[in-house]
């Protein structure tokens, strides 16, 4: 199964968890999936329509999925997303 | 290059580094020759300014317009308890002299913005990020690309961590991976959900690693690449960050040519820690005390998390942390006026925007939060 690394700014909301299962064939169905596991994490990651709010980045293996054909990218059983929102303390 | 040579008390002072064959008398005398601007002398400009200033940066600035708080001294290690209230800036000049007495050192107390910017940062070779707010990250960023410069970037929330270098020629800018910023309130900042104190030591260590690096062309750069450091798990990610041909600011169009003003643009004000614009639901913590004073029927919900309530609470207030409000939403009285609170205004207020929409009457948010109340009304009650 594919995993998705929550970061802390969104782990208020998966109850403290960082890393979760991803469920889906292409990511579009893996985020409807987690929306519905995690319902008060939703919200801050898409808006209604499911479309991923501007400031957040989602990596697989290390490389941006381009934001446009995110919905029709495919996962693979092992992939390891990674959710990069922009962080503002210092 | 024509660069400065080493006197014998400074190859004394750097043996460490001249023994090192990849930076050796030519690299510390690139060291020498160097300027480095530092935006923000907190917990990230602590390290950063420290280890540049014992590495034989030649010439330092430190921006930062704040004072020494109490609360400071959990990471910003620049500082001591005989520092507190006086300028961030002047107290840190003194600190990395008194390191390196061969550098020239310049601590600037002023609010680095977009009409000091150009001014400030005249003669630096490379700007470093020791801030903590998005709208001088972007002015930064836009300062950097704008007049070819890299700029160091370094950010931290919590246990995590991400460090990057923007603006080298070709490669890509932060605008490139955060074109525009999140809503005011969306990203909550360390005043607001914590940071454990050594995290900026870490990432300002990186950052400055970065800065030597660059200055004496050694090693591989985190350009095109952020560093994702996460200190719960202490674990390091590196992913690819692109140029983006769109980007407004280095991209093949560019919008943006001169600075803007990005308090404005972000929607948040420098200095406060949200900036939230007042909304219907605000009652201060004056308002509250009167009205608590003539109506006991108010209902005051705190919307924290529970380690919060271990730290303070408001006698008889009913806790619901903000996540689970609307699931638990009917718990609560229609026909009583409710004032939510948090720890400084912000969940509240979302709360009693969450509230008024789902069809409370007068669901309102205490205005600073249960800080704001112990400064204001209760002074026994603790502030963190």
């Amino acid at each position: 199964m594919a995993t998705i690394k929550v970061p802390q700014v969104f782990q208020l909301y998966t109850g403290g968890s960082a890393v979760l299962p991803l469920d889906g064939s292409t990511l579009a169905e893996a985020l409807r999936n987690l929306a519905v596991s995690y319902p008060q994490l939703a919200p801050h990651l898409m808006n209604r329509a499911g479309a991923l709010h501007h400031y957040v980045h989602i990596f697989r293996d290390g490389v941006e999925l381009p934001r446009a054909d995110q919905g029709e990218v495919a996962i693979s059983s092992g992939d390891e997303i990674i959710l990069v929102p922009g962080i503002a303390g210092g | 290059m024509s660069l400065p040579a080493l006197t014998p008390e400074e190859i004394a002072r750097y043996s460490r580094h001249l023994l090192l064959p990849q930076v050796g008398m030519r690299g510390q005398q690139k060291l020498k020759a160097a300027s480095v601007l530092i935006v923000g002398a907190g917990g990230l400009g602590s390290p950063i300014a420290m280890y540049l200033a014992a590495a034989g940066v030649g010439r330092i600035g430190l921006v930062d317009y704040d004072r020494v708080e109490i609360s400071n001294l959990q990471r910003q290690v620049l500082y001591s308890e005989t520092d507190l209230q006086f300028p961030k800036a002047e107290k840190a000049a003194e600190r990395i002299s008194a390191t390196n007495s061969l550098i020239r050192v310049e601590g600037i107390v002023e609010q680095f913005n977009s009409t000091n910017a150009a001014r400030i940062s005249q003669g630096y070779d490379i700007l470093v990020d020791g801030t903590d707010n998005l709208p001088t990250r972007y002015l930064l960023n836009d300062l950097a690309v704008l007049t070819h410069r890299p700029y160091v970037y370094g950010s931290i929330f919590r246990f995590e961590g991400q460090v990057s270098i923007f603006g080298l020629a070709g490669q890509p800018c932060y605008r490139c991976l955060f074109p525009e910023p999140p809503p005011p309130g969306a990203i909550p900042s360390c005043a607001s959900a914590g940071v454990m104190g050594v995290l900026p030591g870490i990432i300002g260590s990186m950052q400055a690693a970065e800065v030597i690096k660059l200055i004496t062309g050694i090693g591989e750069l985190l350009s095109g690449k952020l560093l994702l450091f996460d200190a719960l798990d202490m674990r390091a990610d590196t992913v690819r960050v692109s140029k983006k041909d769109s980007c407004p600011v280095c991209g093949t169009k560019p919008s943006i040519h001169i600075l803007q003003d990005y308090e404005a643009w972000c929607g948040s004000r420098i200095g406060e820690d949200f900036g939230l614009p007042a909304t219907p639901y605000d009652i201060s913590p004056e308002d509250l005390k009167q009205l608590m004073d003539a109506n006991p029927a108010v209902l005051l919900l705190d919307v924290r998390e529970e380690f919060e309530r271990q730290i303070s609470a408001l006698s008889g207030s009913v806790h619901i942390p903000l996540p689970e409000l609307m699931e638990r939403q009917n718990t609560l009285p229609h026909d009583r006026p409710i004032v939510a609170y948090c720890r400084n205004g912000v969940r509240s207020q979302e709360a009693a925007r969450l509230l008024t929409a789902a069809g409370f009457a007068d669901a309102r948010h205490l205005v600073g939060g249960i800080n704001a109340w112990a400064e204001k009304v209760d002074p026994t009650i603790p502030v963190y």
